[in-house]
């Protein structure tokens, strides 16, 4: 299946989402893993991605959740879900 | 090959940590005043440009130091013999650069001297908008740049515009 | 010659603008050992000096600038100052912090404080050059925007390098919330301190400064600074914020719901795309700037290419103004936004607080209460290009509409009649661009501060985190790190109000040295030992942030506020959040448990929000005691 994946704020990627193909539901860590094969001088790897990004998976209606509180890279993405990736949120 | 402190005005972004840097690095004190390089600046503009000594010919014959206070130092620096120097501040009217600064403590004249090969105020710029190179290796680069788009456009003309991955 | 203090320059400088006298005292040992720099000098003495009921725009109220003892250091973002008053936009306290290159050049000329008394009966520029001062005439000046002022002022000084801060015609006109300007336009903007200097008949203060600042141990220090390089260079929010700056955060506040459009009517704007800090820095930003001894340049300068506003050039913005003149005004276009920006900097106006007089206003407008009659028969349908150009113009001039909003939202309700219940302020200081029903600890925040309804003075940003664990291993309480919950948020603010006085009496940066987690407490002691000589655990640092947090909430108890002014606009507390805002639909926000639990760890009063006699004793305000009784403030033992 395609998943979408969304970059925001992130130096080097455009604002616009992009399609990555994988197995139909897959894990969070192998969208992840396609990520990084995609932009390898921004994400060298996926540890470097959850240690330094907040990785949020959108559903159809539009609410995310932090992967952190479900299944971290072990969550099962669905038909109709997004990824989305970002620098951490904090003050401005 | 001699080297000099190069600037790049684009990215410069006018924190003055050079000037900070260096003087803490010369006096252990922190002082802009006693700084060997200077940021000049304009917010209307958003102008910072890096200002220090880019060792050209200028200030050290007698004829522009009548006391012969400045000598070239084995980097090509320009050194300032404290000794000798009545601090007349002849050096500093004649630099076409402004790149000469002036002590008002001391009262000497302040020039870049390179600290032994390893400026500090390249290597801690946050921006990247100073480097420490030969003129003959950017003389190389910026001919190449050029001579490359002078080709490309040859290419283009003659419509083979695929010929330009090779670039 | 280097002065026997390390890290501070030693020296007050007051100027009694009255006589046009100015007089040079030591720095106070206590001083420094019980509020260390910048806004806990100001703000202590601020209490001491300037007694309850004083006129902020008469000659009793004073105007401090202070700044810290890292300042004109190579430490990585000091470069920062506090300027305070007692504010004429809220009658309470008021202070606002800037960055730019002014600060390090009150060091070098020997200053940590400068205090302007009294005031004077012609417009006065202060040429400060080391130890001479002059007063010098500037009727000329008269009316000049805040960059006329600054250029003017080089050029008759003669020296580029001189350093200045200037007032607008915002200012001069009375407008109640004008800011002081460094750079042109690092803006000291909030709570109108330019308003006070200018009604002081000062329209801007030059400086220069020629003296070194020693710091006690070089090497420890040179060290330090290394260590805080490589944590900021290697930080993942290293380059979203050199690139975008604080712009960075528009899209992910769309994305959470609680971006405030159309007057907090909603949490997500339809334009965030168009008018984010991704897309200015695409189309529109040329090339980075940053404030002295910055080693994370965020500010960027740009330039507007093509289009109706083509060849219109400047620097910034920040998230809250750019935000502010898209999302909450309803305007989709970005290049009117920095239109509107610019012109906020040029006049000298607060352009967080002229955006919500001119959203009340169109909020008004939609809901018939305000009529276009009213209105200078401006259209005031949201995002209405003229109408917000053309209100901050007449904002500035005191001019017709303008002159009802230059008193500030809180004051334009009361005088027109109506919407009272929308008027979005915190003890009469407009509030910030984040929607405290997406964000309880910000809202807390809003609530308690100081100054009225602004995010400085706490950014709990911890609470965006997602981190449950580290919730519960940092403050006992998972939910600190959800922003959606109520729970811990008191503890949470409590924590970093302290963090955030602190930042600001190092007038060190607050994105790098608390957003980025990388000058906690203990490191700060380090620092300060290297920098002052001064021994000090990171414990007694934090005692010092709690300390101004008081003598700052005493000011305001002293001028009658208590329990019943900590709270938030209706629009909060009862209606939620819409179900289009996602994230975070159908929040409300929770505003009594927050402050009990607040108040408990404070150590003040459940009743009155008042600090107990225990805790004044704890942090050795015992004297003030005495004075407080004098006013009849209920004050209980513990």
């Amino acid at each position: 299946m395609k998943v979408t994946v969304r970059f925001i704020g992130i130096p080097g990627i455009n604002v616009n989402s992009k399609k990555i193909f994988a197995d139909d539901t897959p894990r969070v860590k192998e969208l992840l893993e396609k990520v990084c094969e995609m932009f390898p001088e921004i994400f060298p790897s996926v540890d470097h991605i959850v240690d330094r990004f907040l990785v949020l998976i959108e559903d159809k209606q539009g609410k995310t959740t932090n992967i952190r509180l479900k299944d971290g890279l072990r969550t099962v993405i669905n038909k109709g879900e997004s990824l989305i990736v970002m620098p951490p949120l904090t003050g401005g | 090959m001699r080297k000099r402190i190069q600037t790049n005005e684009e990215a410069c972004s006018g924190c003055r940590y050079c000037e900070l840097v260096c003087s803490f690095s010369h006096t252990r004190e922190f002082n802009p005043r006693f700084a060997r390089i200077r940021i000049v600046k304009d917010d209307v503009i958003g102008m910072d440009i890096p200002v220090v000594c880019r060792q050209c010919r200028r200030c050290i014959p007698e004829e522009n130091c009548p006391m012969e206070a400045l000598e070239r130092s084995y980097l090509g620096a320009v050194m300032v013999i404290e000794e000798k120097c009545v601090g007349c501040g002849q050096c500093i009217t004649d630099c076409p650069f402004g790149s000469i600064s002036w002590d008002p403590i001391h009262e000497i004249p302040l020039v870049c001297n390179l600290c032994d090969g390893e400026p500090i105020c390249v290597r801690k710029c946050p921006t990247k908008a100073l480097s420490y190179t030969d003129l003959n290796t950017i003389s190389r680069k910026k001919g190449v740049q050029h001579a490359s788009k002078q080709y490309k456009q040859l290419l283009s003309e003659w419509g083979a515009d695929n010929m330009m991955e090779g670039f | 010659m280097a002065s026997k203090y390390f890290g501070y320059a030693g020296r007050v400088l007051r100027l009694e603008l009255t006589k046009r006298k100015h007089v040079i005292h030591p720095l106070e040992k206590e001083l420094i050992r019980g509020y260390l720099g910048g806004r806990g000098f100001n703000s202590k003495r601020l209490l001491d000096e300037i007694p309850p009921e004083t006129d902020p725009l008469g000659k009793e109220n004073k105007l401090m600038f202070a700044t810290g003892p890292l300042v004109g250091t190579g430490f990585p973002t000091a470069s920062r100052f506090n300027v305070s008053a007692k504010s004429p936009l809220t009658w309470i306290l008021g202070d606002s912090n800037a960055g730019g290159h002014f600060a390090p050049e009150m060091k070098y000329a020997g200053y940590d404080q400068i205090i302007l008394e009294g005031s004077s009966d012609r417009l006065l520029y202060i040429f400060i050059d080391d130890d001479d001062v002059s007063f010098i005439d500037a009727s000329h000046l008269a009316g000049l925007d805040v960059y006329e002022t600054t250029k003017a002022v080089k050029e008759e000084i003669g020296d580029e390098s001189v350093q200045v801060v200037a007032a607008g015609p915002a200012a001069e006109n009375g407008v109640r919330y004008a800011g002081v300007f460094a750079n042109l336009m690092r803006a000291a903007a909030r709570t109108g301190m330019g308003t006070v200097m200018a009604q002081k008949g000062v329209k801007a203060i030059a400086i220069r400064g020629s003296k070194s600042i020693d710091v006690a141990h070089p090497d420890k220090f040179e060290k330090l600074v290394e260590k805080l390089e490589e944590d900021i260079y290697n930080h993942p929010q290293y380059w979203p914020r050199r690139i975008m700056g604080t712009t960075r955060i528009l899209l992910p506040l769309n994305l959470g719901g609680f971006l405030p459009t159309r007057h907090f009517t909603t949490g997500v704007f339809e334009y965030a795309e168009e008018v984010s800090g991704e897309r200015l820095a695409e189309e529109y930003n040329v090339k980075t700037r940053g404030c002295f001894s910055c080693i994370l340049p965020c500010s960027r300068f740009w330039v507007i290419r093509k289009g109706k506003y083509k060849g219109l050039y400047g620097e910034g913005p920040e998230y809250e103004p750019l935000s502010a003149f898209s999302a909450r005004v309803g305007n989709p276009d970005i290049q009117v936004a920095l239109k509107a920006n610019d012109m906020c900097n040029k006049l000298g106006l607060d352009a967080l607080t002229t955006a919500e007089c001119i959203s009340w206003a169109m909020e008004c407008y939609e809901r018939g209460w305000l009529t276009k009659d009213m209105a200078d028969g401006l259209d005031m349908s949201w995002g209405n290009e003229e109408t917000i150009l053309t209100l901050i113009e007449k904002i500035a001039r005191r001019e017709g509409f303008g002159d009802i909003l230059a008193d500030g939202v809180k004051k334009a309700a009361e005088k027109l009649g109506f919407g009272e219940e929308i008027a979005l302020h915190v003890k009469g200081l407009e509030i910030i661009q984040a929607d405290p029903r997406g964000l309880k600890g910000y809202g807390l925040g809003y609530v308690v501060a100081s100054r009225g309804g602004d995010h400085l003075r706490s950014e709990p940003f911890f609470e965006l985190s997602d981190d449950p664990e580290r919730g519960r291993e940092l403050f006992g309480i998972p939910e600190t790190a959800l922003r959606l919950e109520y729970k811990g948020k008191g503890k949470l603010v409590s924590f970093f109000e302290d963090w955030c006085a602190i930042t600001d009496a190092l007038e060190v940066c607050k994105n790098v040295a608390e957003n980025m987690e990388v000058l906690p407490f203990d490191l700060s002691g380090e620092v300060i030992h290297a920098a002052t000589g001064i021994e000090m655990k990171g414990g007694e640092v934090r005692r010092i942030g709690e300390r101004i947090i008081n003598v700052e909430r005493l000011f305001l108890v002293r001028e009658g506020i208590s329990r019943k002014d900590d709270t938030l606009p209706k629009r909060f507390l009862e209606e939620p959040m819409p179900e289009e805002a996602i994230n975070s639909a159908g929040s409300i926000f929770e505003l009594e448990p927050m402050l009990n639990e607040y108040y408990t760890e404070r150590g003040w009063d459940l009743k009155t929000g008042i600090p107990t006699i225990a805790k004044i004793k704890e942090l050795g305000l015992e004297k003030y005691v005495d004075n407080l009784r004098e006013l009849s403030i209920p004050l209980k033992d513990k």
